[in-house]
């Protein structure tokens, strides 16, 4: 049974399926919920979270093929509310104990991903991080390719701008 | 264009991929998330029906749809001949009172609507009498509805409407995404009243797919309602050593509203009327509201009215209120006490049928043990308060259709600095008392 498969029959409310569904896809999943949570005990709250929605909602996912990057988006709408209610984390993306992503190297990227907007964030976490074809974003977002591509380039350029002021502001 | 914003994402992601990721706690995450899910998916199918309540002290029962379905030829020509009648069908069937209603053409047709943006909203009719208005509505959209939410509907009329519960479907469309939707929605008045000017405006915010409507249609009712009938009683009763009194019975054309208080040196609390019915000399059997409001007031202030079907178009000889069996428990079973502190159920009925699963500062599971064939269909909890007689803040509360012998109950709060021990006062428990309660109704 192929990944496809399984998702079918997950979406039709078989439950086995569903479970094999989410073991298939949560490296994946963690992977998504550590970049945005930074903690193992976060992440696997998310992971938990995430098959509690998407056991719910399953029926509403039309296309088996869109299942990992449907339960993506679910796990990154999940983060993102996490932390806007959760005072714990700071926008550096250090929280409160056992962060696994704190090397100084990537602060700064991370603090520029910080400044996009919820949309651009995952946008940005679906292109470069799961590697999900624009072609795809397309048809789950139901938009035009094009619109996609736009979408990308803006927040690309939003970034830039955002490292550009910090380079500016380091040589003052 | 932008390979250094690119090849920093591309860093990151690689880095990611370093960390080591905690795969075999994930399944027992993934377990964890598909109870909840399921647990919830039950209890949601115990609660289909949502009611809003504006009155504080008020209660509400949760029946299950009656499963048999009778419709009389009566009925069905009356419906037959009002147009768009049939999509309502559905939703008065299992009520004998509302079906009178239509065969006695006391359903006034208005057909107003009002148009924001893409969406309709049409006041189809209504059916208006001192104790509330049955308001039969639709929205249509030019578009598949995905997500409707209906919320906040408002009744203005020159003179103050009385406070209402209000209680109307909850659609559930995650099946399918139609471009009708079809309900009622019933307005109990707090007091019965009469209106003298019947021009009335119904505002109703909608949420179509995320996005709000704010209709406000106004209507006028052609005719002014038919009186209801009272009937004065003030009849004491007695059931195994508990006495109450009907004080009085008033039939109206939507619903009989049977008004009861209690003697305050009771031993036992009684929780519900699990049978509480009119008959007629022919045994003919008017019973509960089947899907709407049940019931109004609170046992703990001493009086409450039970509403059941009505029988106001028909006239036999002879009417008599019967009461069968009632939920009670000793006074002091009447409620339990957890700490969520410590995770322990401090206090709870003595017969030992409530479990504490879980506990924490937000909340608590237990479990009701349940003996075969038997089903609580009521949320368990009347009032939950803290160690100060304080209300908590709570979030949810549910209870599950029984599996494996137990109905699961699930309580969620905001730890708001409350102290512990949590109180919960019972609003039903499956422990019954049975009588034999016959009054006859004169006029």
């Amino acid at each position: 049974m192929d990944d496809i498969e399984v998702a079918r029959k997950a979406i039709k409310g078989d439950e086995e399926a569903f479970v094999t569904l989410m073991q298939i896809h949560k490296e994946a999943l963690l992977q998504t919920a550590l970049a945005f949570l930074k903690n193992e005990h976060d992440a696997l709250e998310a992971l938990q979270e995430t098959t509690y929605r998407a056991f719910k909602k399953i029926g509403s996912l039309k296309e088996p093929a869109y299942a990992k990057t449907w339960l993506i988006r679910i796990t990154i709408n999940y983060c993102q509310d996490q932390l806007k209610k959760d005072k714990r984390y700071v926008r550096d993306g250090k929280s409160a104990d056992s962060a696994v992503l704190d090397d100084l190297t990537q602060l700064e990227l991370q603090e520029a991903l910080s400044t996009l907007t919820a949309g651009e964030q995952q946008l940005i976490y679906m292109k470069y991080f799961q590697d999900v074809k624009i072609k795809d974003i397309a048809a789950l977002e139901k938009i035009p390719e094009g619109t996609v591509k736009s979408r990308l380039h803006k927040t690309l350029r939003t970034l830039r701008s955002h490292f550009e002021g910090k380079g500016e502001m380091d040589h003052v | 264009m932008y390979e250094k914003e690119e090849q920093k994402l591309t860093d990151f992601k690689d880095r990611l991929e370093q960390v080591p990721l905690p795969l075999e706690a994930a399944d027992g995450a993934i377990l964890q998330g598909l109870e909840r899910a399921k647990r919830e998916k039950l209890q949601t199918r115990a609660k289909r029906k949502r009611t809003l309540w504006s009155l504080a002290a008020a209660a509400l029962l949760i029946l299950t749809l009656a499963t048999t379905i009778r419709v009389s030829p009566a009925f069905a020509n009356a419906v037959a001949s009002i147009p768009g009648m049939e999509k309502f069908v559905e939703l008065i069937q299992n009520d004998k009172g509302l079906q009178a209603v239509f065969e006695n053409e006391y359903y006034q047709p208005i057909g107003e609507s009002q148009t924001v943006g893409n969406a309709t909203l049409t006041v189809d009719g209504v059916i208006l009498d001192e104790s509330g208005m049955n308001i039969f509505y639709t929205i249509e959209s030019a578009v598949e509805m995905d997500d409707i939410v209906i919320e906040a509907p408002v009744l203005e009329n020159e003179q103050e409407v009385p406070p209402a519960s209000i209680s109307y479907n909850h659609p559930i469309t995650q099946e399918d995404s139609p471009k009708i939707y079809s309900d009622i929605l019933e307005f109990t008045f707090q007091d019965p009243v009469k209106f003298k000017d019947l021009n009335f405006t119904l505002g109703l915010q909608v949420k179509l797919d995320g996005n709000k409507f704010d209709f406000s249609v106004p209507f006028t009712i052609p005719e002014n309602v038919k009186p209801s009938i009272v009937y004065e009683m003030k009849e004491e009763v007695e059931v195994k050593g508990q006495k109450f009194t009907v004080e009085e019975v008033t039939v109206h054309p939507l619903r009989v509203g049977i008004r009861l208080s209690f003697d305050p040196d009771n031993t036992k609390k009684i929780l519900q009327f699990e049978d509480i019915r009119l008959e007629d000399e022919n045994g003919e059997v008017w019973s509960s509201i089947a899907n709407g409001v049940s019931a109004r007031g609170d046992i703990e202030d001493g009086e409450i009215i039970y509403f059941i079907q009505s029988n106001y178009f028909e006239n036999p000889k002879e009417l008599y209120l019967r009461i069968n069996k009632m939920q009670a428990v000793d006074v002091e079973d009447s409620y339990f006490l957890v700490d969520t502190d410590k995770n322990v159920l401090v206090h709870s009925p003595k017969d030992g049928r409530l479990e504490l699963i879980d506990s924490s500062r937000t909340g608590f599971q237990m479990n009701l043990k349940m003996k075969t064939d038997q089903e609580l269909h009521y949320g368990i909890d009347r009032k939950i308060s803290d160690a100060n007689g304080e209300p908590m803040d709570t979030q949810h509360t549910g209870i599950s259709t029984p599996h494996d012998g137990v109905q699961s109950i699930d309580f969620g709060f905001t730890d708001n600095g409350y102290t512990n021990p949590v109180r919960v006062d019972l609003f039903a428990y499956p422990n019954y008392i049975n009588g034999d309660v016959k009054i006859e109704l004169k006029k």
